[in-house]
């Protein structure tokens, strides 16, 4: 019997405090955003390129409006899990999604049985944009991607081309390439494709000789290319990379369609509110061209690349379409 | 000064089940955004270094292996601390883990860039070759029945094929869940096995205090001193050579040297009952590796381990780009680091060979309070590696399936074995057939992997040899 009076007691006190606790939190919503701290969601490990592009926005949003921004990493499942529960939670501002191309266009391209469609989520504002390295073999002598298309056609067979199983964006320049490659009339299902579970294995598999081509991020590639463990033969992109200032970009050597750039940017769940939106996107969009925010994106190979909402969600569903039956 | 601060901090957080070094690191990461970027470093250092050594004082005091790398440091510890041998094994896993780790920097500062260089001729095929000699280890951990460990290793790697195919990305066995897509994460895995069941297990048999003798020497007899010292330097033997491989596992290396030693003894018997040996092999082959995986971060920017990325992670946050030009163009850095290496084995000696009594006080708390408490700090841990619930709940399922296997006799240790390889065989197998188009061949055109087949094949018959001459002679 004292057990049930407990209950009892116990429930009298907590039912009215839940009751004010949400009325409060009613009455917070419908102050100015942000009233409260604001979570970022990002679907990868702590320390990749977007995380720490994920945390540059962060500041730039937590220095305008004075609030804190939690930056939290919720990796594995490449990416997905992450990305459904950012965009299945309250579309209140208060928790965002850092959205990459492996959280978009890549799974919404190649994926198989995503849970999610790329088109049911608000984007917010791209932030930053990357290049990818084609890397090869150091004992290997070539110089350029002509180099590498005529191997593959001397001998696809003999040719080992490493990747990520067309699960991230390092598989992007793959796609492309190899998309290219098949419309010069060069045969590439015979390229033997090895698939590795993620972009510091693949450089040390080029290293280590085992693989001949792969793709990876500038900063990924740094360490190995200064030991001379690995070569480059082109940076994807119209421009050349500032960390490398000889490598030629693809556009240069020209593969005009092998310009392929990583982008990492903020979006949030379906029916976000249009002000917040704005908000959100204004804060990004006065704080892109900062000195500080260039030299931190620049520690991760990355520049300012900023798109507003309208435009972002554009570029990635373009991106989609054209990596749609490339892979 | 912030070696020191580093590698308390580390030891304290480490002590916490659950918390391993990445955990620790990655918790205390944004602490040192305050300091300067030499000083971040080596506190970091400090609190890799301290982490590490926390988490085998809970395998030992308590048998809650903090990470995976310290579960066989669990399996003699804490029988040596139910036999009121506790502070020995603490303190034999310190001198162990100083000499691994003075012997690795030794190593590390002589001899970084050819160690890198051999180090990156392990591709796939050579992998596969090695994870199969360390499934033989499976016979060294698998208890009194080596069927029921092989069914538990097994078990285990059908469990972490759960989520996505590491190859193509496709759903599988996650029976339509978008949270079983992650998988199951190996520390809540361990928090359930290990830690979780360890405290049903002993609320059930009504145990008071893990142990109720007195504390126990502090420093372990001669003779038992002089085997220790030795097992841990064929430990470190062991934990600096496979250590330099990029992608290996903390956790595999520490079963390598585990089965070397008890392979090596002429008591093999003593091993899961409270072998000294055991616990310094373990110990000793678990530091030296961490510190030999510094050697292709710093000379080839090539991290080796989830505690290296992050370390690399931070380098690369202060505009350092590890590798061989860190010593050209960041000298005094690169040094700065090194001569901090040794300062920090030297204080984690002068820290916790001091601390062993405490600690060991700490099993004497009443399991009334000390048993809740570290389910809570279990629970915790399972949820900060990837911040989800899901994690807490896998925690939970996996410590009633540990209550039930311990109550049944069934050896968790294979399980955790098989969960941890499974999907690095797995993925390496195929990468290996995607080289070879399909055939096997490829593991015969291997120097390496040939040497590992052969030891593979030696052990197994060595292993077997009773029942393989019984054969024969059956058979005529």
């Amino acid at each position: 019997m004292k057990r049930k009076y407990v209950w009892v007691v116990s429930l009298a006190i907590l039912v009215p405090l839940l009751t004010v606790f949400i009325g409060v939190q009613g009455v917070m919503a419908q102050a100015k955003y942000p009233a409260k701290p604001i979570t970022v969601i990002v679907p990868w490990s702590v320390g990749g390129s977007t995380e720490r592009v994920a945390r540059v926005g962060a500041k730039m949003l937590s220095d305008k409006w004075g609030v804190s921004v939690n930056v939290t990493a919720k990796p594995g499942g490449k990416g997905i899990p992450g990305t459904v529960e950012a965009l299945s939670a309250k579309a209140d501002g208060y928790t965002l999604l850092a959205d990459a191309d492996g959280s978009n266009a890549i799974p919404a391209a190649w994926g198989k049985d995503v849970p999610f469609k790329i088109e049911d989520r608000t984007y917010i504002a791209k932030i930053a944009e990357f290049p990818w390295v084609f890397t090869v073999r150091s004992d290997l002598n070539w110089k350029s991607l002509d180099d590498v298309a005529a191997a593959i056609k001397a001998s696809p067979e003999g040719i080992k081309w490493g990747w990520l199983g067309g699960t991230a964006g390092a598989d992007g320049p793959v796609g492309q390439f190899r998309a290219a490659l098949k419309q010069k009339g060069i045969d590439v299902s015979k390229v033997k494709m090895v698939t590795y579970p993620g972009g510091a294995d693949l450089v040390t598999a080029v290293a280590g000789g085992h693989v001949d081509i792969g793709s990876a991020s500038t900063t990924s590639v740094g360490p190995m290319f200064s030991a001379g463990k690995i070569k480059f033969v082109a940076v994807t992109g119209n421009n050349r990379y500032a960390g490398y200032p000889d490598l030629k970009c693809t556009a240069e050597q020209g593969w005009k369609t092998v310009t392929f750039q990583g982008h990492v940017g903020y979006a949030g769940p379906k029916g976000l509110p249009a002000d917040i939106v704005k908000a959100i996107e204004e804060a990004i969009g006065g704080a892109i061209h900062s000195a500080e925010v260039k030299n931190e994106l620049a520690k991760i190979g990355a520049v300012p690349a900023f798109a507003g909402s309208q435009d972002f969600r554009k570029y990635v569903l373009d991106l989609a379409n054209e990596l749609k039956g490339m892979k | 000064m912030y070696c020191f601060i580093g590698a308390l901090l580390g030891t304290v957080v480490g002590v916490l089940p659950g918390l391993g070094p990445t955990a620790t690191m990655a918790m205390l990461l944004p602490l040192t955004a305050y300091l300067d970027p030499t000083g971040a470093i080596i506190m970091l250092a400090g609190i890799f270094y301290g982490a590490m050594y926390g988490g085998s004082v809970t395998s030992i005091l308590l048998n809650v292996p903090g990470e995976a790398s310290s579960i066989l440091t669990a399996i003699d510890g804490y029988q040596m601390t139910k036999q009121g041998r506790g502070g020995e094994a603490l303190a034999i896993a310190a001198i162990g883990s100083f000499i691994a780790g003075t012997l690795a920097i030794v190593v590390l500062q002589l001899a970084a860039p050819p160690l890198a260089d051999l180090g990156l001729k392990f591709g796939a095929p050579e992998y596969v070759a090695l994870m199969l000699f360390c499934f033989t280890t499976l016979v060294a951990v698998s208890g009194k029945s080596k069927l029921r460990g092989i069914l538990m290793a097994t078990l285990g790697m059908l469990i972490a094929s759960i989520g996505l195919d590491p190859m193509t990305g496709r759903q599988r066995l996650n029976f339509g869940f978008t949270a079983m897509m992650k998988g199951f994460d190996v520390i809540p895995v361990l928090m359930g096995l290990f830690g979780i069941a360890e405290i049903l297990s002993s609320a059930n048999e009504g145990l008071l205090s893990i142990y109720t003798g007195k504390l126990g020497r502090m420093i372990p007899r001669g003779v038992e001193l002089v085997k220790g010292l030795y097992a841990s330097l064929r430990g470190t033997a062991v934990g600096l050579g496979l250590g330099i491989l990029p992608g290996m596992m903390p956790s595999v290396i520490s079963f390598v040297a585990y089965d070397v030693e008890r392979r090596s003894s002429k008591q093999p018997e003593k091993f899961g009952k409270g072998a000294i040996e055991g616990v310094a092999a373990v110990e000793s082959s678990n530091n030296a590796a961490s510190e030999a995986g510094l050697i292709p971060l710093l000379s080839l920017g090539l991290p080796t381990n989830a505690a290296c990325a992050l370390l690399f992670a931070s380098f690369t946050m202060y505009g350092l780009q590890p590798g061989p030009l860190l010593f050209t163009q960041h000298g005094d850095m690169a040094w700065t680091i090194i001569a901090s290496l040794y300062i920090g084995n030297v204080i984690l000696v002068v820290l916790n060979l001091p601390l062993v009594g405490l600690w060991v006080r700490l099993a004497m708390v009443p399991y009334r309070y000390l048993g809740p408490v570290t389910l809570a700090i279990c629970i915790i841990g399972a949820y900060s590696v990837r911040n989800t619930l899901f994690d807490v709940w896998t925690a939970i399922a996996f410590g009633i399936l540990g209550y039930l296997m311990k109550a049944r006799d069934w050896p968790a240790a294979p399980l955790i074995l098989g969960f941890i390889l499974g999907p690095a065989l797995e993925q390496h197998f195929r990468a290996t057939l995607q080289m070879s188009a399909g055939s096997l061949d490829i593991f015969l055109s291997r120097p390496i992997a040939i040497l590992f087949l052969v030891m593979t094949a030696a052990v197994l018959i060595l292993s077997y040899r009773k029942s393989i001459a019984q054969a024969f002679k059956r058979f005529g």
